[in-house]
């Protein structure tokens, strides 16, 4: 049996499946974007995409100016600790934005090139599951993916968390092919050089595929010698595609480093493996500085992945555990019985790509300041196993439905499917706008987490769910101090007409009108800030839950003031 | 990645088909696990009707607190203006007679853990629990009679006084440390710092300190005396500094020294290093059987090698005995 011949084929109507997935995934997540207001890191890449589309405009009415290196570095030095691949979208996006008008609210311009890599890792999650482990495994996957209620926060937003996801699996994907036909190689390269530009993340890749290669190579050459057979080449052409195209793509796509490039490089590197430590809470310590805690991925996943897929993922890995364990050992586990090998050990493809990014961030020296982000490219490998297991639910569950009600064996992949998902859809509605603070049912929900003293938000990202209270409370050209809200997310939340127009940024508490503590640990000492300056007593209270996730402190001498002036 | 079943004998393949049921059982279980939880949480109306209901039975020395502790902002913009900064900073359950504990879930205080509430209401999800603490032994509090004290600092060896201002309140901010308050006793309108005043100490556990701000201005004393005290039979004091000053020794570990004196008599020095948080002395004021209501004149003195960054900031008061072994301990605080 070939290799070939283990893979279901894949047609031009799972690819109209994906597609209809990912546009109802993309209409669903510009649906829901206005709610949620931007988050402090997006108000720097907006700095920056608004810099490329000057670059880009330049570009297309004076190329000789716009290639200069003063024109460049004007443009894309900023931010420059990340490439500028997706930013690039962003700011194209934009222009396409100010010329069609396409977006109800500018944000949506900046966050579109976020949500379609989003909706288009369901599409790739679907065909790689229809060509792995089934169509019926795929659409499972891809649906638990879409409903993870941090996924979905994130593939709203204008960052790289779930580019990288997606441009990631892209590779991985490539590289499975290319097992199987060595054309697929050049893709790898292609792909992987837009992984390098989108995030950092990228850097490990290569030695997971390495890994899966050599386990694969060792097989394949043990196999040779007893069956005489070769049905998969052992030569990483892959890896040299990687080799050769994925800096070319690296560096062509960043203006920034077509000069001084090697300096530019080591010192984006550097950034990276010096990183600053930010604070993060966990099981209520505030942890700011190394050693992090090893546990810190894996509890994360646990309180923040919907328990039934966290059930599922244990399913297929336990039911899978000779496809992925070491020879011998497999031979003792083998509680489903496989039929057959897999010269490609997908499963040790998959594992290593599920495992590695988690693996990463558990290392004590790794900032975990990110939360479940820094590894979201493991989640599309999570969510395979977890549509692989809901497939043997439904091929067993049949078993038990078949002599009891046939001719309910028509519904009944749809209604397990619908049961195995409900919970992730349940919850994942429930989460938004607040998917940082959300937490599932291992954690006890959101309420259960704040117990256990786990970080509530980052970024500032809730400024924007109090819309509704500063348009009834905040004056004429009132003030807020904004805590951990980046002043041009706050300009954002002004175009995007969550607050007034006139609404203004205090730069100190005593000159506020009103001021915000966004609840973490480490903000307590604002909360302490403020009883001093304005009072115990806020005026509101944002939850999520009934868990507090910002407090509104008015300026009880600007309250005076406002009294006898013009309200709202 | 093809994966499919053997045949199996017919009962371990029956069990088998009924345990890969299990992730079926699992989401409903979590669909009912999430209906619940949402079920639980508290209305608005349910802490309104708690809080204002504390409020309408609170007296001078009944502390309020919110178990969990992450709920009292919630508490706190229902009575906050009632509770007030006193309550709200305050991590000891000794200033106080009765404590009364709004909370949800179940929860109980860890300082009230094992103790029986003399009362016990619910307000839907809310419950209020009453605890009869007795009467506090706490004669004198330094915090709330900050007015009534002198304040001066000391420059080669003269004595400078700190007058009491009122200017605009200074601070507020990630990483600015102690709000400077508008009203302060100010030493040195060239050292903004130096001032004398309640605010509020974010200290190395994280929790919201009331405590009165005493910046050492370096060997020599920065001196805050308080006349016609109670002496009581002892002195507590709490002290720190602002935590990320202590958290990242961004000082190189210089201690300071808080000194204490009754009628002149050094009765007590804390030695303060970076790293031990929030840090007790316990004083003997007076022998054991005098008259706890006598009256002496204390005063606290703040040093240090060197000044950068060491803004302490302490609470105390004198007191009768213990009212009972292991009252002591603190209050939850909010996160």
């Amino acid at each position: 049996m070939s290799a070939k011949e283990t893979l279901p084929g894949v047609t031009y109507r799972d690819h109209l499946v994906g597609f209809a997935l990912a546009a109802a995934y993309l209409a669903l997540l510009l649906a829901t974007a206005p709610a949620l207001g931007m988050a402090r890191d997006e108000g720097t890449y907006v700095i920056a995409a608004n810099r490329y589309a000057e670059w880009f405009e330049l570009l297309g009415t004076d190329r000789i100016a716009a290639l200069a290196p003063p024109a460049i570095d004007q443009r894309w030095e900023f931010n420059h600790e990340h490439p500028g691949l997706i930013k690039s979208f962003f700011s194209l996006s934009v222009l396409a934005d100010r010329k069609l008008h396409l977006f109800t609210t500018p944000s949506q311009a900046y966050r579109l090139p976020g949500m379609v890599t989003g909706a288009l890792l369901l599409w790739l999650v679907y065909i790689f599951g229809a060509r792995t482990v089934g169509r019926q495994a795929g659409m499972i996957g891809a649906l638990a993916l879409a409903l993870m209620p941090q996924y979905f926060y994130h593939a709203h937003l204008a960052c790289f968390d779930v580019p990288i996801a997606f441009f990631l699996t892209l590779v991985v994907y490539a590289y499975f092919r290319s097992l199987t036909d060595a054309r697929w190689s050049i893709l790898v390269g292609l792909t992987y050089g837009l992984a390098l530009a989108t995030k950092h993340n990228a850097w490990i890749l290569p030695g997971v595929l390495l890994i899966h290669f050599v386990w694969m190579s060792i097989a394949e050459t043990f196999r040779r010698r007893r069956t005489k057979r070769s049905t998969i080449s052992t030569v990483p052409y892959w890896l040299f595609a990687m080799i050769a195209l994925g800096p070319l793509v690296f560096v062509g796509t960043w203006p920034w480093l077509w000069q001084n490039t090697r300096d530019r490089v080591e010192e984006y590197a550097r950034f990276h493996l010096h990183h600053d430590f930010y604070n993060m809470a966990y099981f209520g310590l505030n942890y700011y500085r190394p050693p992090f805690p090893i546990s810190y991925p894996f509890v994360m996943t646990l309180f923040t992945v919907p328990v039934t897929t966290l059930v599922l993922l244990g399913f297929a890995l336990i039911a899978r555990l000779p496809t992925y364990m070491p020879w011998p050992f497999g031979r003792f586990f083998r509680p489903e019985g496989l039929k057959r090998r897999d010269v490609l050990r997908t499963d040790v493809l998959f594992v290593g790509c599920m495992l590695a990014p988690l693996v990463v961030i558990a290392l004590p020296s790794t900032p975990i300041f990110g939360g479940t982000k820094h590894w979201m490219p493991a989640y599309p490998f999570l969510a395979l196993y977890a549509g692989w297991a809901g497939r043997r639910v439904i091929r067993r569950l049949r078993a038990i439905i078949r002599p009891l009600a046939p001719r309910g064996e028509a519904l009944l992949a749809p209604g397990v499917a619908l049961i195995l998902l409900a919970p992730s859809f349940v919850e994942t509605a429930h989460s938004h706008p607040f998917g940082l603070a959300h937490y599932t049912w291992a954690a006890g929900f959101t309420p259960g987490a704040a117990d256990h003293g786990m970080n509530r938000q980052f970024w500032g990202y809730t400024t924007g769910s109090l819309g509704p209270f500063f348009a009834r409370h905040l004056p004429h050209s009132g003030s807020i101090w904004i805590c951990d809200t980046m002043p041009e997310a706050f300009e954002q939340l002004k175009r995007d007409h969550v607050l007034a127009e006139d609404a203004r940024i205090a730069w100190t508490m005593a000159e506020a009108d009103f001021a915000i503590v966004h609840h973490e640990h480490h903000f307590a000492e604002v909360d302490g800030q403020l009883w001093v300056a304005f009072g115990v007593e806020p005026v509101f209270v944002l939850t999520h839950d009934g868990v507090p996730i910002i407090s509104v402190y008015e300026n009880p001498t600007r309250r005076a003031l406002h009294r006898w002036g013009p309200a709202r | 990645m093809p994966a499919e079943a053997t045949e199996s004998p017919r009962i371990i393949e029956r069990s088998r088909t009924f345990v890969w049921a299990i992730p079926v059982m699992v989401a409903v279980g979590e669909l009912l696990a999430h209906l619940t939880m949402r079920s639980r949480v508290p209305e608005p109306s349910e802490y309104r009707a708690a809080t204002h209901f504390v409020a309408g039975v609170m007296r001078s020395h009944d502390q309020v607190l919110a178990s969990p502790g992450w709920i009292d902002p919630l508490v706190r913009a229902e009575i906050g203006t009632r509770m007030g900064i006193a309550r709200a900073g305050s991590l000891d359950l000794e200033e106080w007679n009765r404590v009364f504990v709004v909370s949800i879930r179940g929860h109980r205080p860890p300082a009230l853990v094992g103790r029986v509430p003399q009362d016990e209401r619910n307000f839907g999800n809310v419950t209020v629990s009453r605890y009869d603490l007795g009467p506090s032994p706490v004669l004198y509090d330094f915090v709330p009679h900050w007015t009534d004290a002198k304040a001066e600092f000391f420059q080669a060896g003269v004595s400078a006084p700190c007058p009491r201002v009122q200017a605009p309140g200074r601070g507020g901010g990630l990483g600015q440390g102690d709000y400077i308050p508008s009203d302060r006793m100010a030493c040195d309108p060239g050292r903004p710092w130096m001032y004398f005043a309640p605010t509020i100490n974010e200290d190395l556990d994280l929790a919201l300190r009331r405590c009165l701000f005493q910046h050492p201005s370096g060997p020599e004393p920065f001196r805050v005396t308080y006349e016609n005290v109670p002496l009581g039979l002892r002195l507590v004091v709490d002290a720190d500094i602002y935590y990320e000053n202590e958290r990242n020794e961004m000082h190189g570990f210089v201690p300071f020294e808080l000194r204490v004196r009754i009628d002149g008599r050094d009765v007590g020095t804390m030695r303060h290093f970076d790293g031990q948080g929030r840090k007790r002395m316990v004083i003997e004021t007076q022998a054991p059987g005098s008259d706890p209501w006598h009256r002496g004149t204390i005063s606290f003195e703040t040093t240090t090698s060197d000044p950068s960054y060491r803004g302490v900031c302490w609470n105390g008061s004198t007191r009768l005995a213990p009212r009972n072994a292991g009252d002591a301990g603190d209050a939850e605080r909010p996160r």
